[in-house]
């Protein structure tokens, strides 16, 4: 199963290296605007947001591309640009639904996520764990397992029964 | 199964490519009028700049239809159909089918100017007027129409040096896509490249001996050597009409949501037919890559039968305009119903710009110069129709976990959301 790039909203606390090692690893500068993963902020909320590709399938951008520039790699499952093909028009840009492909004006090229062909840097280094390369079955398991854990809690407030965390199984 | 596409634009080649993806034994033929394998129309302007290579700008090779085991006659014309025989007819042969997919496509609108068989005018539509615009030497060009092809054609030949004059009978640039404010920061943007930008102007007729010496509006005589046709285009229905297929009120070919026709194993896709729009549910003409390849998508299912719908059409215009990147989504305030109560939320934040247009709560139509990155968040609100108080209040209970798309579009509405 393809591996996917999660992000944890709520565990992203805004440091913006995932940004600064993106741009060093793709563009060999430490340059933010030039990276493929952007953290919008609402600083007053404490509300850091990642903005990077989601691979859709079927990705808005794919379909949007008047050129076919854009295709589906499907042995890593990501969204893949053949630059010979492409016009610079900027509508995947503009559906994008996430912002999460953008314009790099230095370079004059479309980039989006690519997976970092593999091994994206932005989840080895995020001490978080905001962004997470993981299987993709891993993930429903988690979820799962986090969804019951929180119910768990919540049940165990209403019957005051001294259970232990390890009696529930998954 | 047999099917018999016409036309070879991205509506009939995605039918085709859908059909042999869910078929591997139906037999496909795709017919056209053009010579070329698949090609981008929209690239054209980057190939008459001079950015993109000819070779690119084609989206397919003789060996990839080959390959797909999908046969191809092109550069015939079909002259006529036979729904009850299921016979279409080229100038010398006829061919039966058991589905037929019409996607002719869109022509150029032809506006009623004297001159305009001069050697020197040109529409832009096909490969063919591209390759002829690329060749043609000049020093002067005047785009008559300054929808988005007319600006970026204006864009393309003004990088290969020649003086440009884009001219535009209502009052302001790609009248049906932006509002005036939006209109003048491009027209501006325009200008300071040297591209002359004339509207609220007519032109009346283009003159020259054999080949065009300049054209005369309703208020001054420009001489030029080359002038391009930008007015429009219109569905390209006459063979379908001919054949008892039922035209809509806009013009378009009359479908259902699984594109069928009136006619029983007819189906159509493309710039050619009419639709409803996703967002406001209105009868539309929306001639645009996206929405081809989609029907065309849908046709290739329910021709192979396997049910599928066309949820509506999708106005999006995304162009760059000498670096500056302006896209617009849904409805513009000037083409809304004066009797709608609109909101207009509309900022500057350095160079970039943005406007919605908003009715009764939920977002009609999003334009934006210069950064588009929430544009997307903003489209997927429109075709959903969110309503935007209920986001508003979604983000400040925070009733809901933390969903991006929300705070994006709701950013866009601006700090009054926030109350501390």
């Amino acid at each position: 199963m393809p591996k996917m790039l999660v992000v944890n909203y709520d565990k992203c606390t805004g440091c913006r290296l995932c940004e600064l090692v993106c741009s060093v690893k793709h563009e060999g500068v430490s340059n933010p605007s030039r990276a493929r993963i952007h953290i919008t902020k609402w600083e007053m909320e404490g509300i850091m947001m990642p903005m990077v590709c989601s691979q859709c399938e079927p990705a808005p951008c794919i379909d949007a591309c008047p050129t076919n520039a854009r295709s589906r790699d499907e042995h890593l499952g990501r969204v893949v640009i053949d630059y010979d093909r492409c016009i610079e028009c900027k509508t995947c840009v503009a559906v994008c639904p996430f912002g999460a492909v953008s314009f790099d004006h230095v370079a004059g090229r479309i980039i989006s996520c690519d997976l970092c062909d593999g091994d994206p840097l932005c989840a080895n280094f995020c001490e978080t764990e905001a962004l997470q390369y993981v299987d993709a079955s891993e993930i429903n398991k988690r979820r799962q397992r986090e969804a019951a854990e929180k119910l768990y809690e919540s049940m165990r407030k209403f019957t005051m029964a001294p259970v232990g965390l390890d009696s529930g199984s998954s | 199964m047999k099917v018999i596409v016409i036309g070879n634009g991205v509506a009939g080649n995605t039918a085709s490519s859908t059909i042999r993806r869910l078929d591997a034994q139906a037999e496909i033929t795709i017919i056209s009028e053009e010579i070329y394998p698949e090609y981008s129309p929209c690239a054209l302007p980057q190939y008459i700049a001079g950015e993109l290579g000819r070779p690119n700008v084609f989206l397919r090779t003789k060996r990839d239809y080959s390959r797909e085991r999908t046969k191809t006659i092109f550069g015939q014309k079909v002259t006529g159909i036979s729904p009850e025989d299921r016979r279409v007819f080229l100038d010398t042969t006829s061919l039966t089918y058991d589905k037929l997919i019409i996607a002719t496509g869109s022509k150029p609108i032809v506006l009623p100017i004297k001159g305009m068989n001069l050697d020197g005018v040109f529409p832009l539509k096909s490969l063919g007027d591209a390759d002829q615009i690329f060749h043609y030497t000049g020093n002067t060009a005047v785009i008559i129409g300054s929808g988005p092809i007319g600006v970026e054609t204006s864009v393309a030949l003004s990088k290969r040096g020649l003086q440009i004059y884009l001219i535009e009978v209502l009052d302001r640039i790609m009248p049906r896509v932006f509002d005036e404010t939006p209109s003048s920061l491009l027209k501006g943007i325009l200008e300071e490249r040297g591209v002359r930008v004339l509207t609220g102007e007519k032109v009346i007729s283009i003159v020259g001996n054999g080949k065009v010496e300049g054209i005369v509006t309703d208020k001054r005589r420009i001489k030029c050597d080359m002038v391009i046709l930008g007015a429009g285009m219109k569905p390209n229905i006459e063979l379908a009409q001919q054949s008892g297929v039922n035209i809509g009120a806009l013009g378009g070919i009359a479908v259902t949501q699984q594109m069928m026709t009136n006619l029983d194993n007819i189906y159509a896709c493309g710039d050619c037919v009419e639709t409803e729009d996703r967002a406001t549910g209105e009868h539309t003409l929306s001639l645009l890559w996206h929405n081809a390849r989609r029907q065309g998508e849908v046709a290739g299912y329910n021709c192979s039968g396997v049910p599928k719908s066309y949820l509506g059409s999708e106005n999006i215009t995304s162009l760059d305009i000498f670096g500056v990147h302006a896209a617009s989504f849904g409805s513009i305030e000037a083409e809304v119903n004066q009797h709608q109560d609109i909101e207009i939320i509309e900022r500057f934040l350095g160079k970039n710009y943005y406007r919605l247009i908003i009715a009764q709560s939920r977002l009609i139509g999003a334009q934006s110069i210069g950064d588009a990155q929430d544009m997307g968040a903003l489209l997927c609100a429109l075709v959903r129709r969110d309503d935007l108080n209920e986001i508003k209040q979604a983000i400040d209970k925070r009733t809901l976990p933390l969903n991006p798309l929300y705070y994006r579009v709701a950013r866009c509405l601006g700090p009054n959301i926030r109350r501390f």
